[in-house]
C-alpha cells in the first residue's frame, strides 16, 4: 500500500521529460474521412480479467484488472492487488467517472483524473475520424487528439497527441479479435501500464 | 404438494446448516485456552493455500494458489505460484516483495500501519489474535467451525480491513480458513491445506 502511495506522490511532481514526437512511416495517401472506427476489444458485456502491472521508474506493482462494460459507452474497471485487497473501482464514460471505491492512498484527484483518461482511452468503443492516412502497411485514422493505427483490419495502436507531441501510446496485441496484451505508456510521466489476458489455467 | 414440502424442508436444512449461532462462554474459554496452548507449541507452519477473491463485479471468485511459511515470532512468507509468481515476506520489521522477479523492500518499522497489518496477518495464520485492545471480537459457530470475528479498533487499519473471520474446525485449535472483508464490500477467503506444524524451515525459505 505504501508503495502505491510513493508511486503517486512522486507522479504528482509532474516531472516533465521530453514528450514523444509524432512520427508515422511514409504516407502513401492522406485524405479527409468521416468513418466510424471501433475498438472491439472492450465491447463484450462479459467481464474480462487481466493480469495488471504498473511500472513507475524502478518500482513495479502487480495486480488484477477487471473490465466490465455496464452499458453503451459506459465501463467499470476494478483493480485489486495480488494479495487480495481491492484498490480501485471506477465506473466511467468518456466525460465523467464515478468512484465506487478507492483506497485512501490512491484517493487523489490528479491521480483519479489521470487513470480515468488512461482507462477511457484504453476501452473507448467508438471514434469518429476526420483524417485518414494510408501507409504501405497501416491505415491511420485521426479522431480529434487521437490517432488510431490499424493493420490488417485490427486496431494495433492508439496515440493521444497534443500539438505535435505524443502524450500517451497504447499498443494492443490480439488473437482472433480477442485482446491478449496491452501496454499503455506515458511520454510525459515515467509511468506505464501492462495488461495480460488471464487464461483459465492461471 | 409432497414435492413442494420436500423443497421447503431442504431449504430449511440448508439455512440451518449455514446459520451462525453465538458461542457460549464455556466454548469461548475452551477455544481460547486450546488455541493459546497450541500456539505455545508452534515453532513453524508450512502449508499450501487456495485464495478466493470475491469481487462484486465478477460472478465467479478469482482463484490464486501458493504456499505459506511461518516461523515464530512473526516471520511470515506468502508465496503465490498462480496466477503469477509473487511473494511477500514479513521479517525483522521489514516487508520484502518479489513481484515476478522484481524485488522491493519496505521498512515496516517506520510504518506503524504495516507493523499492525503484518501482525494481524501472522496472527490470522496461527490464531493468536485474542487481543481485545486491538479488536472488537465476536465468537460464533456454525455446524462445522468455531468462527472468531475480529473488527479492528484502529482507524488506520479499518481503512483497509473491515473484519477478519478466523475459522477453527471443531476439535482443532489451528486456523483452517481466513476471510478478510474489505471496506469496499469485496472479500478474500483463504483456505489452508496440507498443513505441517513444526517442520524444519531453512532460513533460505525467508530470503528474498
Amino acid at each position: 500500500m505504501s508503495s502505491w502511495k510513493t508511486l503517486f506522490l512522486l507522479s504528482n511532481l509532474f516531472l516533465l521529460s521530453a514528450c514523444g514526437t509524432l512520427r508515422f512511416p511514409a504516407e502513401v495517401s492522406h485524405e479527409k474521412s468521416s468513418e466510424s472506427i471501433q475498438n472491439v476489444y472492450f465491447i463484450s458485456e462479459k467481464p474480462q480479467i487481466f493480469l495488471f502491472k504498473l511500472l513507475f521508474k524502478d518500482n513495479q506493482q502487480s495486480g488484477i484488472f477487471v473490465h466490465k462494460k455496464t452499458e453503451d459507452n459506459r465501463h467499470r474497471v476494478v483493480i485489486s492487488s495480488l494479495f487480495g485487497g481491492t484498490l480501485l473501482d471506477l465506473t466511467f464514460d468518456r466525460e465523467n467517472y464515478t468512484v465506487n471505491y478507492v483506497v485512501e492512498d490512491l484517493n487523489k484527484k490528479f491521480l483519479l483524473n489521470l487513470l480515468h483518461r488512461d482507462f477511457s482511452l484504453l476501452v473507448n468503443e467508438r471514434y469518429l475520424s476526420t483524417q485518414k492516412i494510408q501507409t504501405q502497411t497501416q491505415t491511420i485514422y485521426q479522431s480529434q487528439q487521437n490517432y488510431l493505427v490499424m493493420e490488417a483490419g485490427q486496431l494495433q495502436q492508439i496515440q493521444l497527441v497534443k500539438g505535435k507531441k505524443k502524450k500517451v501510446q497504447i499498443d494492443y496485441t490480439s488473437d482472433n479479435g480477442i485482446l491478449q496484451h496491452a501496454t499503455l505508456k506515458h511520454f510525459n510521466l515515467p509511468v506505464s501500464i501492462e495488461l495480460d489476458l488471464k487464461t483459465e489455467n492461471e | 404438494m409432497k414435492f413442494r414440502l420436500s423443497v421447503v424442508f431442504l431449504l430449511m436444512n440448508l439455512l440451518v446448516f449455514a446459520q451462525e449461532k453465538a458461542m457460549t462462554q464455556d466454548e469461548i474459554s475452551k477455544l481460547k485456552s486450546s488455541v493459546n496452548t497450541e500456539n505455545a507449541k508452534i515453532q513453524t507452519i508450512k502449508t499450501d493455500f487456495i485464495q478466493y477473491k470475491h469481487m462484486d463485479v465478477l460472478e465467479e471468485d478469482l482463484k490464486s494458489e501458493g504456499q505459506m511459511y511461518f516461523k515464530t515470532r512473526n516471520t511470515l512468507k506468502w508465496s503465490y505460484s498462480k496466477p503469477v509468481s509473487y511473494s511477500i515476506i514479513f521479517k525483522d520489521n521489514k516487508v520484502y516483495i518479489n513481484d515476478q522477479g522484481k524485488k522491493q523492500t519496505i521498512n515496516a518499522n517506520q510504518n506503524k500501519l504495516f507493523e499492525k497489518l503484518s501482525g494481524l496477518i501472522a496472527g490470522s495464520v496461527t490464531g493468536n489474535v485474542f487481543n481485545e485492545s486491538e479488536f472488537k471480537i465476536a465468537y460464533v459457530k456454525n455446524n462445522t467451525h468455531y468462527i472468531v470475528k475480529l473488527s479492528p479498533k484502529t482507524d488506520a487499519v479499518k481503512k483497509y480491513i473491515r473484519e477478519v473471520h478466523l475459522f477453527f474446525p471443531f476439535g482443532d485449535a489451528v486456523v483452517s480458513e481466513v476471510k478478510m472483508l474489505e471496506p469496499s464490500g469485496d472479500y478474500t477467503k483463504i483456505l489452508f491445506k496440507n498443513r505441517q506444524l513444526n517442520v524444519k524451515l531453512e532460513d533460505a525459505v525467508f530470503a528474498q
